[in-house]
């Protein structure tokens, strides 16, 4: 399957070499990514790899810490997304009338309402932890999925295998656990991987405006600090260019992904 | 269908979000842990002074009452007081300058950005799959993925920093000093540009994308062919055909760029400095201005929802398979 498909082998590579990148880069940084290891805004160098950010810290040591905080709370984020949207969706489509119409005009509106706004808000009430972060993540991204695992449920309900299930006695607890959530797994697997690709956008927005854990670094921490101590000002490109260039590849890597599963499901519906 | 029913039916929608949004707005700041009130008063304050404070604004009363409060206050349009800028209503932060700001900074990045990432799209999705789309498909596929704040920092760097040739930041450099008008608007307009090259890059690879694969589909279709065999050129085709259909979408993006219009604006405002309500946005949190906070959540919701509206009446009179119920 990732043979095939020319987005999928791009992006699969892509987001492997940014791992090993992170691994290697953690082996041969072995130290506290935050202590401090050198002269202030030292250019790349052979022992400063990516140079060192405004109070002496290795960039490279950071970034490599970055990938891997960045990739975890988006992966984390991305499942708690698919576990509500998928049950939400379902209950809404298995059981109708008032339940679906409650839970689809929450879906609307929380699709409408820019998740940027939404997520700063919550930021601004719920004090900053990385699990805080991973719910709030969670809180903006459900409604894309709730919208598909409900399409899909509704179109499934009319389908002959339910209706051989109920038939054979099968309950609504029974045709939801059973059928309906392991089906809607693969039909919403393009959209769990873009909102991976959402939620590493909008915690590495958090971290920039110095909104995120402040205990961890990710992509957007290491950018937060290249710009709050003006080390743009002091020509310091080795402080940002890197880490904005690994958000943006890991970005694209998971948007190949997601376009290759799309494109492969189709090309399976339709044979 | 009748133009009417069907702006009803969207109406119906309109007042739907924006009166869960109205709600959500009353809760969202009263029930989630954290007393706003705390970060306000002084904690070294006499119970007393503290309790006949939260009376003045009406805080004592149960929650219920609050809420019709806050209803009608929103009716009149009275949205409180800002915490942070003391004595300013919330509504004389928000609208004003601020708002003005923005929509300068936003309706041009839409227009430039509607405008190239339409035609590079239409001409890569004409001759898909040579050398040009290639390029450039991968090209804004990378950009599409680049965060907008990094791609602010970038501008900023080199074009500010490094060459100096555009203001680092700031709405204006004469900021209370009285300069002829010209002078005044060339010295906005100067700094307007790093801010609009930054949502206006942020913005083309949305429309490139679609556009792209819009042209790239209608290219195969039937009724081409058919002005193919009539002798049409493919510049008239182009021109006469194709476009007319991908405008639809071109409007139908801008409609659901909506909430990434307000991503670009909050970030590319806080790194250009620019005095609008995204960056107002950023600094409300910082300064946990509650009321603000409020304004911007509702002011943001209506006009995302209003976008929407405008959009679903343009396809109306755009497009004629909605007038025949087609798909309905």
């Amino acid at each position: 399957m990732i043979l095939e498909d020319k987005n999928l082998l791009i992006g699969f590579l892509v987001i492997l070499f940014s791992i090993m990148f992170a691994v290697i880069g953690i082996i041969i940084t072995p130290f506290d990514p935050l202590s401090i290891k050198g002269p202030v805004l030292h250019p790349p160098s052979n022992k400063y790899l990516l140079g060192t950010d405004d109070l002496g810290r290795d960039v490279f040591a950071m970034l490599s810490r970055g990938i891997l905080t960045s990739l975890f709370i988006g992966v984390v984020a991305a499942l708690t997304t698919s576990v509500i949207g998928i049950f939400t969706g379902i209950i809404a489509g298995v059981y109708g009338r008032l339940t679906d119409f409650i839970i689809m005009r929450i879906v609307e509106f929380l699709l409408s309402m820019p998740s940027l706004v939404l997520a700063l808000i919550l930021v601004a009430i719920l004090k900053p932890n990385i699990w805080n972060i991973v719910l709030i993540l969670a809180v903006t991204g459900w409604p894309a999925i709730t919208r598909i695992a409900r399409g899909y449920t509704l179109q499934v309900l009319t389908s002959g295998y339910i209706e051989a299930a109920r038939s054979l006695g099968a309950d609504t607890k029974h045709i939801i656990f059973r059928h309906l959530i392991p089906a809607s797994v693969p039909i919403t697997l393009a959209s769990l991987v873009s909102s991976i690709r959402s939620a590493i956008l909008l915690e590495a927005g958090l971290s920039f405006l110095g909104l995120g854990d402040p205990s961890t670094i990710s992509l957007g921490t290491i950018l937060f600090y290249a710009r709050r101590a003006a080390s743009l000002a002091a020509g310091a490109w080795w402080t940002f260019i890197p880490a904005g260039a690994m958000i943006t590849l890991i970005v694209f890597g998971l948007t190949m992904i997601s376009l290759g599963i799309e494109r492969y499901s189709y090309r399976n519906m339709r044979t | 269908m009748h133009f009417l029913r069907y702006l009803v039916s969207k109406l119906i929608y309109v007042f739907l979000t924006i009166l869960i949004a109205v709600i959500v707005a009353f809760f969202i700041f009263r029930l989630l842990p954290g007393d706003p009130t705390l970060s306000m008063l002084d904690p070294r304050l006499d119970p007393e002074a503290r309790k006949e404070i939260l009376r003045s604004f009406g805080l004592d009363k149960p929650l219920w009452e609050q809420f019709i409060l806050y209803i009608s206050n929103l009716f009149r349009g009275e949205l409180g007081y800002s915490f942070s800028y003391t004595g300013m209503r919330v509504t004389e932060v928000i609208l004003g300058p601020r708002l003005f700001n923005t929509i300068i900074l936003m309706t041009s990045s839409i227009i430039i950005s509607a405008i190239v990432g339409t035609f590079l799209g239409l001409l890569a999705g004409w001759r898909a799959g040579r050398l040009f789309d290639r390029v450039f498909t991968g090209v804004l596929y990378l950009l599409f993925s680049a965060p907008v704040f990094w791609i602010a920092l970038i501008i900023q760097f080199y074009l500010g920093y490094v060459y100096g040739i555009l203001p680092i930041s700031g709405t204006t450099s004469y900021y209370g000093v009285n300069v002829d008008l010209w002078i005044y608007i060339s010295d906005y307009i100067n700094h307007l540009i790093a801010p609009m090259m930054t949502v206006s890059i942020f913005l083309i690879p949305s429309y490139y994308i679609y556009i792209r694969n819009t042209t790239a589909a209608l290219r195969n279709e039937d009724f081409i062919s058919a002005l193919r065999a009539y002798g049409l050129s493919e510049w008239r085709i182009l021109k006469n055909h194709i476009l007319r259909h991908v405008l639809i979408h071109t409007i139908s993006i801008t409609a659901n760029q909506s909430p990434l219009l307000v991503t670009g604006a909050v970030f590319t405002e806080t790194v250009f400095g620019w005095n609008g309500i995204g960056r107002l946005l950023y600094d409300s949190i910082l300064k946990s201005d509650y009321p603000v906070l409020q304004g911007i959540f509702l002011l943001t919701i209506t006009v995302v929802v209003i976008a929407n509206l405008l959009a679903d009446i343009s396809y109306y009179f755009i497009d004629p398979r909605i007038k025949r119920g087609v798909g309905e």
